[in-house]
């Protein structure tokens, strides 16, 4: 999406360059992405899923809440974390590069949560190994 | 002490959620295909960033959507 774009949707939720930006639900990571390669640096992501927010005895609410607008300054892609058609077609083939599809279920546990460090580690060092195979 | 200072992890729990509540320095945002399950009920203080409307790149278009668009054109072409 557009850097104004998201520039404007982190003012609009209350978010300044210095806001502690937590992200949780379903696409959870998808946000904690934005934020991360489009330079909003204090992100985080909850560890568990949405419904253990219920299940630690914790009230949900329905209140559509409208917080102070945000003055968030505008926003920068982070190279490291983005890459152009051109770098991924560079990759394929490319024995030192891991492509990896995270649409795959591989990644999160049956409830939706992100799985471990030790399981994540066991998925990417599988996927290395895959990699490697000629 | 801001969020920021008490710890730089990357990931929270939900106690640390439950401990933040309402500290103007934080902010909760769920983040969802759609707003069913936020309008359910959510964490006190939640926004909602729906992927499809708020999070989508205006060049995104979904998988196939190319090729029926371009099978719709290539029928009235024949009809």
């Amino acid at each position: 999406m557009g850097l104004e774009k998201l520039q404007r949707l982190l003012s609009r939720s209350g978010i300044s360059s210095d806001t502690c930006v937590v992200t949780h639900g379903y696409a959870a990571p998808l946000g904690f992405w934005l934020l991360k390669a489009h330079g909003h640096d204090d992100a985080r992501i909850l560890i568990g899923s949405r419904d253990q927010w219920a299940q630690a005895g914790q009230e949900w609410s329905t209140d559509v809440p409208g917080p102070p607008d945000g003055d968030h300054p505008p926003l920068t892609e982070q190279p490291p974390l983005l890459a152009s058609r051109e770098a991924l077609e560079a990759a394929i083939g490319d024995p030192s590069a891991i492509l990896l599809d995270v649409r795959a279920d591989s990644l999160r546990t049956a409830d939706g949560s992100p799985k471990s460090r030790e399981e994540l580690g066991r998925v990417l060092e599988n996927a290395a190994l895959q990699g490697t195979r000629p | 002490m801001s969020p920021s200072d008490a710890d730089d992890a990357a990931t929270v729990d939900v106690d640390w959620i439950a401990t933040h509540l309402g500290d103007p320095q934080v902010r909760l945002v769920e983040v969802d295909v759609g707003p069913a399950a936020y309008d359910e009920g959510h964490i006190p203080g939640a926004v909602l960033w729906n992927a499809y409307t708020d999070l989508r790149d205006q060049n995104y278009r979904p998988r196939g959507a190319r090729e029926a668009s371009a099978f719709a054109v290539a029928l009235r072409h024949l009809l």
